[in-house]
């Protein structure tokens, strides 16, 4: 083989190695565009969804605080475990009785299962003791009506009542 | 200003003339020599379809059928003429020594022979053309056979005139019947070209002349002349490079827009991804915003469930239903059970608002026992709805 003729399949194989790797790089910038402009597709596409299914941030917002006032509301209405008094709350439903001029026949204080109850039987007007149970639904805190009997005793609408009585206690 | 000089032969030695047929001496304003035409022969062949690079291989195949020298010894060059699908070729050839000793004294100038001259005249439109191009000691004529050069004759005008006349006029003949007669010429030497035509041609038109003076280099020729191998080498080589380059050019940029492009999709991932970060983020809050929820819900539902039955509003409900047609003896109430034991008229009737009522359910009348003719004594026990 001349030397000439060495050459030029010198040169053409270079050429042709010049091309394939201008090809390859060419075809690889191809091939990239085309797999990151799929999961360009594919990502907004799962943005789409996920903003579709998203709730609200400001709705839930409101929400929360809306159950968080209910939730203090309604824990203050409660006894902290530490703060509960069972003399005092007796003070308190005695004072109520008294209030409503209604005669306390028998008290008794009763423990079950850790709570204190309170057993009281009284006398009185109708009328009065209504109003002691509208000073207990109207309390401060909750006072559990545990059992309640009224019997009346005559047609002038007095009556005799028994009832028991405990505070709510929460942890916190 | 002498642009282009005729080169003669004297005493076996090139020497420059202008058109008026003086000698001149060697000067930087010339530009271009004519070389004389007795020194080289001058065909047209027309072309078969051919690449470029086997137009050279044809033609030098041609030549030995159409030159009769020795082949080592002679050398040719080429232009192409193309006319709609046709090439045609038209064949300067020479000797090596004569190109050689032109060389030595033109130096780098270019050399023409008469065809470079006429050349845009001759291919200007498609008629029958007769071109006449006199100079000192000789003169060429070239015939255009509808716009294509197709014969050249070279005559000395001491002696070769009487020696061809019957050859001329037999060939114009056999050729044309009608042809425009165009000369080119030197002032000076017009009156002796009119008398020859006069003599040797039957011309029924008035003959074109320009003068050779008049012509302006550049314009009418082409720059580098004829048997210019190198330069014509290196300006097919310097295209052959432009077009590499603009090849180059056109594909770098191409994969520069590509790339520009995968930038772009790229960017736009990132962005894509960022904003998805975000959305995650949010999603995170949302769900801890959720789960906060979830949690004050359960909370509220074990206090709701363990708020005490209001027992005010039990009886001020029960009230509300027995009305005053009742009078209750008693009542017990234990956590959501209750019963009541009354006098009144209607129990059935007063059954029917407690059942009607959302405040209580499993409403029941246990016992009736008439007291006397409009009044019973009723015994009804039930649940509480109320918290």
């Amino acid at each position: 083989m001349s030397n000439d003729k060495r050459k030029e399949i010198l040169k053409f194989l270079l050429l042709v190695l010049f091309f394939a790797l201008i090809t390859g790089y060419a075809a690889s910038i191809i091939n990239d565009y085309f797999v990151i402009k799929k999961k360009n597709i594919l990502l907004a596409e799962q943005i789409q969804r996920i903003i579709k299914q998203r709730k609200d941030k400001k709705e839930l917002i409101k929400k929360k605080k809306f159950l968080s006032d209910q939730l203090t509301k309604k824990k203050k209405k409660y006894y902290k475990k530490i703060d509960a008094d069972p003399y005092n709350f007796g003070v308190k439903i005695k004072n109520l009785l008294v209030l409503n001029k209604l005669i306390i026949k028998k008290y008794q204080t009763i423990e079950s299962k850790g709570n204190t109850i309170l057993a009281f039987s009284v006398s009185g007007d109708m009328l009065s003791f209504f109003r002691f149970l509208k000073s207990i639904s109207k309390s401060d805190k909750y006072i559990f009506v545990l059992y309640i009997s009224i019997n009346s005793i005559n047609e002038k609408s007095e009556i005799e009542s028994t009832f028991r009585v405990t505070y709510g206690t929460i942890d916190e | 200003m002498n642009s282009i000089v005729f080169a003669e032969r004297k005493d076996s030695c090139i020497q420059y003339y202008n058109f008026d047929g003086k000698f001149i001496t060697d000067n930087p304003m010339i530009k271009a020599v004519l070389v004389s035409r007795l020194d080289f022969d001058v065909k047209f062949i027309k072309l078969p379809s051919l690449g470029e690079n086997d137009i050279e291989h044809f033609l030098r195949y041609k030549i030995r059928s159409l030159y009769p020298g020795n082949p080592e010894e002679t050398i040719f060059d080429y232009d192409i003429i193309k006319r709609g699908k046709n090439k045609h070729a038209v064949l300067y050839i020479t000797l090596k020594t004569t190109i050689s000793e032109y060389r030595k004294k033109v130096n780098s100038r270019a050399l023409l022979l008469p065809f470079n001259i006429v050349r845009n005249i001759a291919l200007e439109n498609n008629k029958n053309k007769i071109i006449i191009f006199w100079q000192l000691f000789w003169f060429e004529i070239i015939i255009v056979n509808n716009g294509i050069p197709h014969f050249s004759i070279v005559l000395n005008r001491e002696n070769g005139s009487s020696q061809r006349k019957y050859k001329l006029n037999e060939l114009l003949l056999k050729e044309f019947n009608d042809f425009n007669l165009i000369c080119f010429c030197g002032k000076s030497d017009k009156e002796s070209l009119k008398s020859w035509i006069m003599d040797n041609l039957k011309v029924t038109r008035q003959p074109l002349f320009f003068h050779l003076e008049n012509l302006k280099w550049n314009k009418v020729i082409n720059p580098d002349g004829i048997f210019r191998f190198k330069k014509r080498k290196k300006r097919k080589l310097l295209s052959k490079i432009i077009i590499y380059i603009l090849a180059g050019v056109a594909f770098a940029l191409a994969l520069l827009i590509l790339n520009k492009f995968k930038n772009f999709e790229d960017e736009n991932y990132r962005d894509l991804n960022r904003y998805y970060s975000k959305i995650k983020e949010n999603i995170a809050e949302v769900k801890a915003l959720e789960n906060d929820i979830n949690n004050m819900e359960k909370q509220l539902d074990v206090l709701n469930n363990k708020q005490p039955v209001d027992s005010y509003q039990v009886l001020t409900n029960i009230a509300l239903v027995l009305g005053n047609s009742a009078k209750i003896k008693s009542f017990i109430l234990e956590g959501s059970f209750f019963r009541i034991e009354a006098t009144g008229r209607k129990p059935m009737e007063m059954m029917g608002v407690f059942n009607k009522s959302s405040a209580f359910k499993n409403v029941r009348l246990i016992k009736v026992i008439p007291i006397n003719n409009s009044e019973n004594l009723f015994v009804i026990t039930g649940n509480i709805n109320v918290k």
